[in-house]
């Protein structure tokens, strides 16, 4: 089930990873490779290790046994090469600020001084804009978008200082169908134009099918990574949890029955 | 008695220049302040620092130095309780509300001028020494340059703790040295305003000037230019007047121009 690639091309790799936090296994035995340019989603129940895996990826969390490689070296905070897009934003009181000085942030927010504004500046953070389609509310606060114009403006801001690998924590969360969709023609597009690999937790793979290469399943401390058809199927889906799991497909889509998802 | 000559005494210059250092630096630690959620913090600095201004005084030495002895270590405790709001304020209450305690003990046991206490709570500006002015420049300066120094990040952190962490943003370090800067330009407030008026001078041109720009440099320059004139005006009533404090005419300014501000506030929706 495993997806070999080069070593060389592997964008993210990991080699007999556990994951614990605090005395609980999370994943065990976690063996994959995602090669460059993959868009890759990431799905499985609550609990299931999907964010605690992006905080390794990012150097948050340590994985408590085995080796993770993410764009050929061990992953550390502050890596300008990884744009990631947290589950939650603590904006609160400063949702005021504009949406070009959020994006902004992407680019030289983690410098030390003031920051003096630059012609080249403005031009990189337009450019990135009309990339995600907002340059028409660059100048609205963040309390004045919607939710899937805060998604595109966070993805602006992610993709600002040109990753390589995009890490999108539940993107689609709290979006309404026609929004989600528009998040997620987006990064497919991102995705294609820039050639870099994205991995995307969600919740709901149907409306990701078209655009996905791969899909890495995690449930019950276990882990399954193919393509969608290989992999959200009764039989893998069975194994992971351990219990009778069905998978009813209808029209392109499928459904999971028999667990909690 | 004439403004101009007013102006030419000594005192009321040395009041002027150190209420200028320190409006500047208490209306860029506001905006931040809050930003960050912090508000309760700089009120709670202050009644922190006036135990330790009255322990000095007890003591026998300057209260400035009672006063930044406290609020930083104050300011380093706040750094490292829980993030969550709730806990965190819980935490400042405790410790304040034990810092106040340990001020009224030290009152009790002090048997001087109460007048110097009296002056620590609602502040002693025109009486204030030209070493205590040179001390209020020093570490305005440094104050203000160690915002600079850590303005992008801060912003950064303010806003977004989880991406700018993963951008690489200390985020621990900098809250850190952030509350350090605010202990700093409390236990210079303390003598413009008192402790007990500090949030008016800290918090108060901050909160104004969020109503009028959402641009963070133009609500800090706009802060910044509110606070001067509140302590100027402030003052030249103060020594006009003779008799009223300059605290409550700084208190008075900033509460008068906070609620109009706060109620003309546009609805500003922009238009797409």
């Amino acid at each position: 089930m495993s997806h070999k690639t080069d070593e060389r091309e592997a964008s993210v790799s990991l080699n007999q990873v556990s994951i614990r936090l605090g005395g609980k296994t999370i994943q065990e035995n976690m063996n994959f490779q995602l090669a460059h340019g993959e868009l890759v989603a990431i799905l499985g129940p609550n609990g299931a290790g999907k964010s605690t895996l992006l905080k390794i990826l990012l150097g948050f969390l340590r994985p408590s046994e085995g080796e993770v490689r993410v764009l050929g070296k061990t992953p550390r905070t502050g890596n300008q090469l990884i744009g990631y897009l947290p589950q939650f934003q603590s904006f609160d009181s400063m949702n005021t600020l504009r949406a070009r000085d959020i994006v902004g942030f992407g680019l030289d927010g983690h410098r030390w001084g003031i920051g003096l504004p630059s012609r080249k500046r403005e031009k990189k953070l337009n450019e990135v804009l009309e990339e995600v389609d907002a340059l028409g509310f660059s100048k609205a606060s963040f309390d004045e978008v919607s939710g899937g114009e805060r998604q595109r403006l966070l993805l602006a801001q992610a993709l600002i200082s040109d990753p390589q690998l995009l890490l999108l924590d539940e993107p689609l969360a709290s979006l309404d169908i026609g929004h989600a969709q528009e998040v997620i023609s987006l990064v497919a597009r991102v995705c294609r134009t820039r050639k870099i690999t994205v991995l995307l937790v969600t919740h709901d793979v149907n409306p990701l099918l078209p655009h996905i290469d791969h899909v890495l399943y995690l449930a019950n401390g276990q882990s399954a990574l193919g393509k969608p058809e290989e992999v959200i199927t009764s039989e893998v889906l069975t194994r992971l949890y351990g219990s009778r799991v069905e998978v009813v497909s209808a029209q392109g889509r499928h459904f999971v029955a028999g667990v909690e998802t | 008695m004439e403004l101009f000559e007013l102006l030419g005494y000594a005192f009321l210059q040395h009041a002027l220049i150190a209420s200028c250092a320190v409006a500047a630096c208490a209306a860029v630690v506001g905006y931040f302040l809050i930003g960050r959620g912090l508000t309760f913090a700089g009120h709670a600095l202050p009644n922190i620092g006036f135990a330790g201004a009255a322990g000095a005084v007890f003591f026998g030495v300057a209260p400035v130095l009672g006063l930044f002895a406290f609020t930083i270590g104050a300011a380093l405790v706040f750094a490292f309780l829980g993030k969550e709001l709730h806990d965190r304020d819980l935490g400042i209450g405790v410790v304040m509300t034990f810092c106040l305690g340990l001020g009224l003990f030290f009152l009790a046991m002090y048997s001087g001028y109460a007048e110097r206490v009296y002056g620590i709570l609602f502040g002693t500006i025109l009486g204030i020494s030209e070493a205590e002015v040179r001390l209020t420049l020093i570490s305005s300066l440094v104050t203000l340059v160690g915002i600079a120094a850590i303005y992008r990040p801060l912003l950064f952190s303010t806003a977004d703790t989880e991406s700018a962490s993963a951008r690489g943003v200390p985020i621990r370090l900098l809250a850190a040295i952030f509350l350090v800067l605010t202990a700093v330009t409390v236990s210079l407030a303390v003598q413009v305003t008192g402790s007990l008026l500090v949030f008016t001078l800290l918090v108060g041109p901050a909160a104004a000037a969020r109503t009028f720009s959402r641009r963070p440099s133009a609500a800090i320059g706009l802060a910044i230019l509110l606070a001067e004139a509140y302590v100027v005006v402030g003052i030249l009533l103060a020594a006009i007047t003779k008799t009223l404090p300059v605290s409550f005419f700084v208190a008075s300014l900033s509460f008068g121009v906070y609620v109009p501000s706060r109620l003309l506030q546009r609805r500003r929706t922009w238009k797409r």
